[in-house]
């Protein structure tokens, strides 16, 4: 439809064009032939007849080049609908495989969880350790309701809600990267703000992994801003998550799972 | 003066009688339709219209071009659906009236030419 609005919009600038050159020519005629010449020629000379009829090419050129200018306007509106629609439906589309994702990781993660429960099991002990920070102290070992799997667009907003914080607290824009958050995000807790980690050698130690960027305790404790304290609140662990990994690897680009990710290699705890 | 300036004269209440014209109510202004012609043809070299058939000719070409274009730009879309089967009967009117430009400039042409050919400008 591009190419059908550039066609109509030249064609109109041509048929504009075609009218200005016979206006010109018929005011050229008007103006060079006194009048009483041409009075003195009727019925010999048809100059009245060459003036009208220029005059009517010239109006017929101008019709063509108006009706294109309107159609090309059409066509823009026609072209914009088509636009904003297709976004729509991308956006839906969008929502529907987020939604999916997020209920697919959510059932890899308890399948993981019942994998991981059977084998502490098996051998009391022995986690991971791929959390943020040392562990130390930090209170509520039980998450304040059940898990909550948020889709994309949810933990995006609250992402948003976060930046916004940072933001207003002084830490630049820039620094501030929506992709590499929400990385580490679908890494960490799948998008559920109430997850906890209750086997890897933070929650040995006492100070479990908790919420959207399973944070420990004692990181959460050092970081969150005023106002901002509850840990398995997203927005607020969000806050003290990023504020933590910018504090450690200077950006978020630069926590080595985010690292690893965008080098084509797997996720490692941060 | 000469005739040019009898022609100018004669701007206001002229009458073509015999082949002469007349200034009706004032002292009579005579000019035979030869010398008419004579000073059209000076008027228009004069002018710089000697052009104006060619000129004509050449847009009449550039309008049957566009008809052409939007023809070809038209068929050449995929677009379906009620505001496509709307357009195109839009795109339909624009080229019947580009058919309806071009024969309007070719009789404009013919007239000219008829108009430069009685002042012997060929």
């Amino acid at each position: 439809m591009t190419s059908l609005i550039h066609s109509w919009e030249g064609g109109s600038e041509t048929a504009a064009k075609i009218s200005h050159q016979l206006a010109t020519i018929h005011d050229q005629l008007v103006r060079s032939i006194p009048s009483a010449l041409v009075e003195g020629l009727l019925g010999q000379v048809p100059l009245m007849e060459c003036f009208a009829k220029l005059a009517a090419a010239t109006e017929a050129a101008s019709a063509v080049s108006q009706g294109l200018k309107q159609d090309t306007s059409t066509l823009r509106r026609n072209l914009s609908g088509y636009v904003a629609a297709e976004q729509e439906a991308e956006a839906k589309l969008k929502a529907v495989q987020a939604e999916k994702a997020a209920e697919a990781a959510a059932a890899a993660q308890a399948e993981k969880a019942k994998q991981r429960a059977a084998a502490d099991g098996r051998s009391q002990g022995g986690g991971d350790g791929a959390s943020s920070g040392g562990g130390s102290g930090g209170g509520g070992l039980q998450p304040p309701g059940p898990a909550l799997y948020a889709n994309q667009v949810q933990v995006e907003e609250w992402i948003d809600q976060a930046f916004r914080v940072l933001e207003a607290n002084g830490v630049p824009a820039s620094a501030l990267d929506e992709a590499g958050v929400l990385l580490i995000i679908e890494h960490e807790s799948s998008g559920n703000p109430n997850a906890i980690n209750n086997w890897d050698s933070n929650a040995q130690a006492g100070d479990p992994s908790r919420g959207l960027m399973q944070t420990i305790g004692a990181t959460f404790d050092a970081y969150k801003l005023p106002g901002h304290e509850d840990i398995y609140n997203p927005v607020d662990n969000v806050i003290a998550g990023v504020r933590y990994a910018i504090s450690r690897y200077g950006s978020i680009q630069n926590i080595p799972g985010v690292k690893a990710v965008n080098n084509g290699g797997s996720y490692v705890g941060y | 003066m000469g005739i040019l300036g009898d022609v100018e004269h004669a701007a206001e209440g002229v009458v073509h009688v015999g082949g002469k014209v007349v200034r009706a109510g004032e002292a009579v202004v005579v000019a035979d339709v030869s010398g008419m012609l004579r000073a059209l043809h000076g008027f228009l070299a004069d002018a710089g219209l000697g052009n104006v058939l060619k000129e004509l000719e050449q847009l009449a070409e550039q309008a049957n071009r566009l008809k052409q274009q939007l023809a070809r730009a038209e068929a050449g879309t995929r677009w379906s659906g009620a505001a496509a089967d709307g357009f195109r009967r839009r795109a339909r009117q624009r080229q019947q009236q580009l058919a309806e430009l071009v024969a309007a400039l070719d009789s404009a042409h013919s007239t000219v030419a008829t108009a430069y050919a009685m002042a012997g400008n060929f």
